[in-house]
């Protein structure tokens, strides 16, 4: 069937021209810069990357149920500080880490309930979060958090290895595999592409869609605190002026791998793909020795594009559908 | 096509909906009495007019931002435009000499970026919301390139220059503020009186309506980008006025002060309702928290804090008001 | 004034076709100034078609129109417009925050010599206008303040003042009180008197008997008849309306009639139903019919929880279901299909085999994972089973064609072991074979026990699958007919039929 070819390219043009566009960019950066291909570089670009494709894979499953979240940029700044802040009161990084996820899972649900009871489209609601929780952070702490506790554990989460393999890239990979399996496979992976696609049936098949929004924003929320923590770990301190622009590189690539503003479509493998292009383009930046304020700009026409073929390909969808 | 709901139920929400404009004057009232108890210095006329001052900076932003949004749009990157205006302002003034010809450059440049904004969202069809984001970095990392993070400094020390934003017309009343005022009454008449203003509000309030009528929406919405970035612009003369400087962080933030104080003025983000009193007003009774808290010592943080929790609430109130 | 009695309006062989439907064949209507003529039909009998056409919303495939004997285009619906003829649709076209008077003027503000808007000017053309209609408004009221009443005369003083010579409303009063009834006769009165040539259209005869002075009556597309009022009456009109004959019998295989399953009592929703009582039994097919505004999907809605309930319980084998939700609707065994599938029915980005197993996903799940192998079969096996035409079940929903979207809808449900079944509009928009299908699935479901209630506005289908007959007007039950009693009049006069406290003087 004819509808069949052009819908099936449409899918696939997504992960195979993606994959083409990455390529296609690390052969121009290698051009200029060869140590482009050392494994240290790759392996940094990866790690750096890890931060984003954790909080990706959460902004990824919100954003398959149709909502969004801007303020994970000024959580994962929160997050940091408090973390830093527990585990020197307490000296136990479990606690910390208990601290900083818990502060993730609250402002989730906080995200969710403005979203689903107060009714407040997300965007609106988040920025706006993004504003109390950047206040927030500095009325927790004025100045930067210094890292007293000294702990080992602590040191290690960021910046430990396991063999040749940087924890953070570990920790990504392990819940990478895990929520694509739980996206694809599961009863809850199921119900959130219903409830991005079309939330009256999916309420109708009896799919509580409040509840499943609030529990999509927690999570969301607890794997930015988890980028967060990784970053506090990384940084030593916990910076109250971190994070900015996170939510950004987050939401850009995962638009960029395919996953629609409108909900009910979208892949960890794009996101995975998408993210690594913009890393790849920030390291191209750095390693090529371009000003590096050329990431936010890069980054800022990229989203812009991405929506743009987004709503092309929802164009070209609809023309299938009518005819 | 919409209906045109709302039949005369006498319920409290209908009663708010009155709200608008009186209850904001009631709330401004509360606010100036609370604070002129609470401090000493809030009601003195050297304070009451450096209000004045300060609230011309959002207002005049907001009064093209007002437009934007009545017509059905938003553009979130008035914030990073404050400090990408001011950079052909200084470097033309630096190296002519002129401050006329370089507030005309930086106005040049407002209307310029509000071209490629309205070129985003009625040619391309981008969501204004995901445009202006795009734009609010795109912008603000274009300013650190050109400048280097490294602030331009004002090398003329000229009057005209200084007086915009920081002297006063008989020691009373600040310059910036008669420029408010100006702005203000000219858009209030062109919003209210001329077939341009209304169609505005046609296009935001029924789109469909307006356009089966003949309307050419795509084009009103073009102008109103335009216009809402040439007085972002303004605003950003009159901060370099003050900062004596082109920075690169001038605006952070600035754009969600604003998109809060015309919400809470009654132009819902929907489009189509709202007037530029009611920005004028909610403009100034976040004018008075900021300079009240200032007078009672309160942190700037908190202002975040409180902004992001007014746009909630007013946000989600419209959305109350919507659903009756 | 001038012009009364003479034709206006006239259309001639119009025909306008619609992928799969043909909307309108060969019709003609002539409009005279000064008369009130009404147009009716059943639904999907070609009138709101016509509307658009005379509005220059459609473009018409065949046929001339002429106003005042001249053969004219409308090219858009301000076209049209401009040319005098205006159209008060049932979603009115106002600006919701923008007054009474910018509305009345709404292409063309009246202006001061120095381009402002001439308030005053306006504002007083305005309240003339509406005193020559007795509406007696302050006209700088914004008119999302105004009820749809004063809404509706706000749109035919728009007409009036682009001197509009023909008026034409759709189903004018399905959100109108008696006593706003009654004022908008006597505007359409006063129009009347000024020559303007009125097109109501409406299925509510004893509306029409009212206030108009001939009627014409379409039926399947197809003009059948245009009579004068006092020349005929309500029967006569009826039988035009639907006097086709029922070639096609149904197969019914069930027997019906087993315990009460559905129990509704006394539900009432805030905007439209209103005490709507009925029992359905299990193996029995009720078939609800009503025409536009009658409450079928609104009943349908409020029985499943999908909207808010203000008053009356729904009880399934005698347990209540807790009403606004529709967990507890699914859980006690109910299944909806919706009116509008696009909308509410298919997750569209979904494939067939993924769209079907939505609301039983449960049954494939083992630890939280979905079985995909078993999801898979029992997907097949209603494929089969109904003769679902998909290349294969991985295949996006979107790409099936409205009836196999149907049939897939309905295998959702038919997956499940439901004790109720409510179905809005089953067949619509689906081919001809394809409807006689879902009827017989309809005719199976049935047949294992389940009880089956059925909205529709298409009389064949109605006649065809129940057993039982409920007619509803207005949001409530109006008549209820055994299948053996129900003639297509009777539903029809039924269907028209208002309550008694609502009856005209």
């Amino acid at each position: 069937m004819e509808k069949t070819k052009l819908g099936t390219k449409l899918i696939l043009f997504n992960e195979i021209m993606l994959v083409a566009i990455l390529i296609l960019i690390s052969l121009v950066i290698s051009i200029g810069a060869p140590k482009f291909y050392s494994a240290t570089n790759l392996l940094n670009i990866l790690r750096d990357s890890s931060m984003a494709i954790i909080a990706g894979i959460g902004m990824t499953m919100l954003l398959i149920t149709g909502e969004v979240d801007l303020s994970i940029g000024s959580l994962v700044a929160f997050v940091g500080v408090v973390t830093m802040d527990i585990t020197n009161k307490t000296g136990n990084f479990f606690l910390g880490f208990i601290a900083g996820l818990g502060l993730g899972a609250i402002v989730g649900f906080v995200n969710g309930i403005v979203r689903t009871k107060l009714k407040v489209n997300s965007l609106i609601g988040t920025i706006a979060m993004m504003m109390i929780l950047r206040g927030g952070v500095y009325l927790y702490s004025l100045a930067a958090v210094q890292n007293y506790h000294q702990l080992n554990s602590f040191y290690m989460f960021g910046n430990g290895y396991v063999g040749f393999l940087p924890i953070p890239i570990l920790l990504m990979a392990v819940l990478y595999v895990a929520f694509l399996f739980i996206i694809n496979r599961s009863l809850i992976g199921r119900r959130l592409y219903a409830t991005g696609g079309n939330p009256v049936a999916a309420q109708i098949s009896g799919i509580n869609v409040d509840r499943l929004k609030i529990g999509t924003f927690v999570l969301n929320s607890m794997f930015a605190a988890i980028a967060g923590i990784i970053l506090v770990s990384r940084m030593n301190s916990g910076q109250p002026n971190s994070g900015t622009g996170f939510e950004l590189t987050v939401i850009a690539g995962v638009i960029l791998g395919g996953t629609s503003l409108g909900g009910g479509e979208g892949t960890l493998v794009g996101t995975l793909i998408g993210v690594l292009i913009l890393r790849v383009i920030n390291n191209g930046i750095i390693i090529l020795r371009m000003n590096q304020d050329w990431q936010i700009v890069i980054a800022g026409i990229v989203i812009i594009l991405a929506v743009y073929i987004d709503n092309k390909r929802k164009a070209v969808r609809e023309k299938i559908i009518t005819t | 096509m919409q209906t045109v709901v709302n039949s005369e139920k006498k319920t409290t929400l209908t009663k708010i909906k009155g709200f608008n404009e009186l209850g904001l004057l009631i709330v401004l009232a509360v606010l100036f009495v609370f604070f002129s108890i609470a401090s000493d210095y809030f009601f003195t006329v050297k304070n009451l007019t450096n209000i004045l001052g300060q609230i011309a900076l959002p207002l005049i932003s907001a009064v093209g931002l007002s437009l934007l949004v009545i017509s059905g749009e938003v553009d979130i990157s008035i914030g990073s435009l404050q400090a990408f205006a001011a950079l052909p302002l200084l470097v033309i003034m630096n190296s002519t000499g002129s401050f006329l010809l370089g507030a005309v450059g930086a106005i040049l440049v407002g209307a310029g970026i509000g071209v490629v904004n309205g070129y985003l969202v009625t040619k391309l069809k981008i969501n204004s919301l995901i445009a202006s984001l795009g734009m609010y970095y795109a912008l603000r990392g274009i300013v650190y390139l050109i400048t280097g993070k490294v602030p331009i400094v004002d090398e003329i020390k000229g009057d005209f220059f200084f007086a915009i934003g920081n002297m006063k017309l008989g020691n009373i009343l600040p310059y910036s503020a008669i420029l408010m005022f100006i702005i203000l009454f000219a858009f209030m008449y062109i919003m209210r009186n001329t077939t341009y203003g209304r169609r505005l509000y046609a296009v935001g309030g029924n789109a469909e309506v307006s356009s089966l009528i003949g309307i050419n929406t795509q084009k009103m919405k073009f102008s109103a980008f335009v216009i809402c970035s040439t007085l972002a612009s303004v605003s950003a003369i009159i901060l370099a006025s003050r900062l004596g400087s082109a920075q690169h962080g001038a605006g952070q933030g600035f754009e969600f002060q604003v998109v809060a104080a015309i919400v809470l003025g009654g132009i819902s983000l929907e489009g189509g309702t709202g007037s530029l009193l009611g920005a004028f007003i909610g403009v100034t009774i976040m004018g008075i928290i900021q300079n009240g808290l200032g007078m009672l010592n309160v942190d700037t943080m908190w202002q975040l804090v409180i902004t992001g929790s007014i746009i909630i609430l007013a946000v989600a109130i419209d959305e109350l008001k919507k659903r009756h | 004034m001038a012009n009364s009695g003479s034709i206006v309006l006239e259309v001639k062989n119009i025909s306008k076709e619609f992928p799969g439907v043909k909307a309108l064949e060969n019709v003609h209507l002539s409009m005279k100034g000064g008369e009130v003529h009404a147009l009716c039909g059943e639904n999907g009998a070609g009138k709101s078609t016509l509307i658009k056409i005379l509005s220059g919303i459609y473009q018409r495939d065949e046929g001339e129109i002429l106003f005042e004997g001249k053969s004219v285009e409308f090219a858009s619906a301000h076209d049209s417009l401009q040319k005098g003829i205006k159209v008060v649709f049932q979603e009115l076209s106002l600006i919701p925050n923008l007054s009474v008077a910018e509305n009345v003027f709404l292409e063309s503000f009246p202006l001061t010599k120095h381009k402002g808007i001439d308030w005053q000017v306006m504002n007083s053309k305005t309240s003339e206008i509406l005193k020559s209609i007795s509406l007696d408004i302050n006209p700088k009221t914004p008119v999302n303040r105004l009820t749809v009443s004063q809404q509706q005369m706000v749109e035919i003083a728009r007409a009036l003042s682009h001197e509009a010579r023909v008026v034409i409303m759709d189903e004018p009063t399905s959100a109108l009180s008696p006593k706003e009834i009654e004022a908008l006769f006597a505007v359409i009165r006063k129009l009347k008197e000024m020559g303007i040539a009125v097109l109501y259209v409406s299925h509510k005869l004893e509306e029409v008997f009212e206030v108009c002075d001939c009627v014409t009556v379409f039926r399947d597309g197809k003009f059948i008849a245009n009579r004068r009022i006092d020349e005929t009456n309500t029967n006569e009109i009826v039988k035009d309306m639907v006097g086709r004959e029922i070639t096609t019998l149904f197969p019914k295989t069930h027997e019906g009639k087993g315990e009460v399953i559905l129990k509704v009592e006394n539900l009432c929703t805030e905007k439209k139903l209103k005490d709507v009582s009925f029992e359905l039994r299990a193996g029995e097919v009720i078939g609800v019919f009503g025409l536009l505004g009658a409450g079928r999907t609104e009943l349908a809605k409020a029985v499943f929880g999908l909207d808010p309930v203000t008053k009356g319980t729904v009880f399934v084998e005698g347990k209540r279901i807790k009403p606004n939700s529709t967990a507890s609707a699914t859980e006690g065994g109910m299944g909806l299909l919706t009116e509008d599938r696009k909308e509410e029915g298919l997750v569209l980005q979904m494939s067939v085999a993924q769209n079907m197993t939505l609301p039983s996903l449960n049954d494939f799940t083992s630890f939280g994972f979905i079985r995909r192998g078993d999801e898979e079969k029992k997907a097949q096996e209603f494929v089969d089973k109904i003769s679902i035409k998909t290349p294969s079940l991985k295949q996006k929903i979107m790409y099936l064609s409205g009836g196999n979207q149907q049939k897939v809808l309905l295998a959702r449900w038919l997956m499940k072991t439901l004790k109720v079944i409510i179905l809005d509009e089953p067949t619509r928009g689906i081919d001809v074979g394809a409807k006689a299908e879902i009827h017989k699935l309809i005719d199976d479901l049935a047949k294992n026990g389940v009880a089956v209630l059925v909205m529709t506005s298409e009389m064949p289908e109605l006649l065809g699958v129940s057993d039982h007959i409920i007619v509803m007007n207005d949001g409530r039950i109006t008549r209820e007919f055994q299948r053996d009693d129900a003639t297509q009049e009777k539903i029809l006069e039924a269907a028209i039929e208002t309550s008694p406290q609502f009856a005209m003087k």
